[in-house]
């Protein structure tokens, strides 16, 4: 064959019907989900890092090995139970970390006996793998060996989860898989936001988290491909009841929004002024995305209406893990009231380069542009002015060369 | 062709669409032909477009899309073979080519698909990818060079010897 014949041939090859709709629709997805800033809007950062830096630094989370005879102790304890109750909150590079990860939790996961439970439980422990992450962050232990761990340990703990539910898919529990990969996603969202916050508020700890940040980012797309395929199976199982499956969706998410609202309005009086901003916009991307599914569903298009509801729901979820794994690791700011300035983030080269921290806050000031009847932004000669429901619940000086 | 995306633009998400369908095959054939696996090249091109969202999204704006494309499946491409050795040669001759068995694979032509991905794999880095991007892509070795990173004498040099490479395995040498 002559090579033109081959190269040609090569030319042909490309992407099925099938399979560049799988891709476009998980594109068009993450584009609605991660929206594009308006340069005016775009938040920056140098002043409002140092502000956060050094409630970081005074909050530091300090888990230290446990000395020999210490442990000496403990293992003395732990014929009552000690042991296990001192290991709960270990991290990786601490003496009980072992403990917790090959003691306790295999206990644990022996007590979930449906396929069910064990699935759950196994979101469950990604959950805390993840918060274990942004601990060491927070504790500015996130280097060396315990980076590496972690890393490792949320990615092997991202396969059990996998398996798990692809266990309940088979046993015909596709509901059950779809809501299983939509907490994960959610979770997993989340977190990458808090270390996003982390990674701009301690410098000496940026390069290793945003190290992580990638993996979890990573993490998040295999989960959402994952979720994205589950509700293609929900929505085909359906069938004739699709549009049951779309209100029984609308409802869930309604109450969910509600949830998260009062949520956080709880959190308002301790929760760090940047996480809170953070969650609150993702709170009016939830109820935007609710908006959309009311207007498919008024349409008649019921799959359109049951994977925005599902999505309403979700980004709703990340607005309260977002608050409660921030809350669980103690970063606390001054609070909603308080005004923290910031300057751009360094321009971007030409390379490629991951950008979850500034794609987090540009999509959420973008959202929090659009849904006007929650958040009003105000542009003035102090900068821009993010005010939710009239009141000045969060103020942030964007710019103030604007 | 869309040559540019602006961040700002109020149309760039139709523009990346537009994007998106313009360029998807191409940038999926760049990862095929790096991993000669096709479930793994269809991770790559969705991580290729996801990350150069991510770039806009952050406000950024891109002034030629489709080098910018390549240049982020490239890397992508590298940090995936740095993780996992791509499939050998003898792998491929061993095992033989077994595309997936997708509900609507039968609409593809396997046993051209077959002999091109085994053909190619003969071909070594990085003269492999220069003759691909040259003589399938269709970019001049001006470009190529933007892509890489190398001078077009480089470049043009690596077209020449991967292109003996192929001619010497299909006995056209």
């Amino acid at each position: 064959m002559p090579p033109r014949t081959l190269l040609d041939s090569a030319k042909q090859i490309r992407l099925s019907p099938a399979e560049n709709g799988d891709i476009r629709e998980n594109l068009m997805e993450f584009m609605r989900t991660h929206p594009v800033t308006p340069p005016a809007q775009r938040p920056n950062g140098a002043s409002h890092r140092e502000g956060l830096a050094d409630t970081f630094h005074s909050l530091l989370l300090h888990f230290r090995p446990v000395p020999i005879f210490t442990g000496v102790l403990i293992v003395f304890l732990a014929l009552g139970g000690g042991l296990s109750v001192a290991a709960r909150s270990a991290l990786p590079g601490d003496f009980l970390y072992a403990i917790k990860v090959r003691v306790n939790e295999p206990i644990e996961a022996a007590l979930h006996l449906s396929t069910d439970a064990r699935a759950r439980f196994e979101a469950a422990r990604l959950e805390i793998r993840l918060e274990e992450a942004s601990r060491l962050a927070a504790a500015d232990r996130l280097h060396g060996d315990a980076k590496a761990a972690i890393a490792g340990n949320i990615e092997a703990q991202l396969q059990r989860m996998q398996s798990a539910a692809s266990s309940l898919a088979a046993a015909g529990n596709a509901g059950a898989a779809l809501d299983l990969h939509s907490q994960v996603e959610s979770d997993l969202l989340a977190n990458a936001v808090i270390l996003s916050v982390l990674a701009d508020a301690g410098a000496s700890v940026k390069a290793d988290v945003q190290d992580l940040l990638q993996n979890v980012s990573k993490a998040e797309r295999t989960v959402m491909r994952s979720r994205t395929a589950a509700e293609a199976k929900v929505t085909a199982g359906a069938k004739a009841d699709v549009r049951a499956a779309a209100e029984g969706s609308m409802t869930g998410a309604t109450n969910k929004i509600e949830e998260v609202r009062r949520f956080i309005e709880r959190m308002i009086a301790t929760a760090d002024a940047d996480v809170l901003a953070q969650a609150r916009a993702r709170f009016a991307l939830s109820k935007k995305i609710l908006g959309d599914a009311r207007a498919a569903l008024n349409a008649g298009d019921f799959n359109e209406a049951f994977r925005l509801a599902r999505s309403a729901q979700r980004t709703a979820q990340e607005a309260q893990t977002m608050l409660k794994v921030s809350a669980s690791i103690h970063i606390r700011g001054a609070g909603a009231h308080s005004r923290s300035s910031a300057t751009s983030p360094a321009a971007q080269g030409t390379a490629p380069v991951d950008t979850t921290s500034q794609r987090r806050r540009n999509a959420n000031a973008s959202v929090n542009a659009e849904v006007k009847t929650d958040v009003n932004v105000k542009v003035n000669g102090n900068g821009v002015q993010i005010e939710q429901d009239g009141d000045a619940g969060v103020q942030i000086d964007v710019d103030a060369g604007l | 062709m869309i040559m540019s995306i602006a961040a700002g633009d109020p149309h760039v998400q139709e523009h990346f669409a537009e994007a998106y369908n313009e360029f998807r095959d191409a940038i999926f054939r760049h990862c095929y032909f790096h991993t000669f696996n096709r479930e793994h090249a269809k991770d790559l091109l969705q991580e290729t477009f996801v990350k150069t969202w991510e770039y806009l999204a952050a406000g950024n704006d891109i002034d030629n899309v489709r080098a910018f494309l390549y240049k982020v499946a490239t890397n992508l491409v590298i940090n995936a073979a740095r993780k996992k050795k791509e499939s050998s040669l003898e792998a491929l001759q061993e095992q033989g080519f077994d595309p997936p068995g997708d509900d609507d694979v039968a609409a593809r032509d396997h046993i051209a698909e077959s002999r091109v991905i085994q053909t190619l794999a003969v071909i070594e880095e990085p003269y492999r990818s220069a003759v691909t991007l040259r003589y399938i892509e269709g970019f001049s070795p001006a470009e190529i060079a933007q892509i890489t990173g190398e001078s077009a004498n480089v470049i043009s040099v690596r077209i020449n010897r991967g292109i003996k490479q192929l001619r010497a395995h299909l006995g056209h040498g």
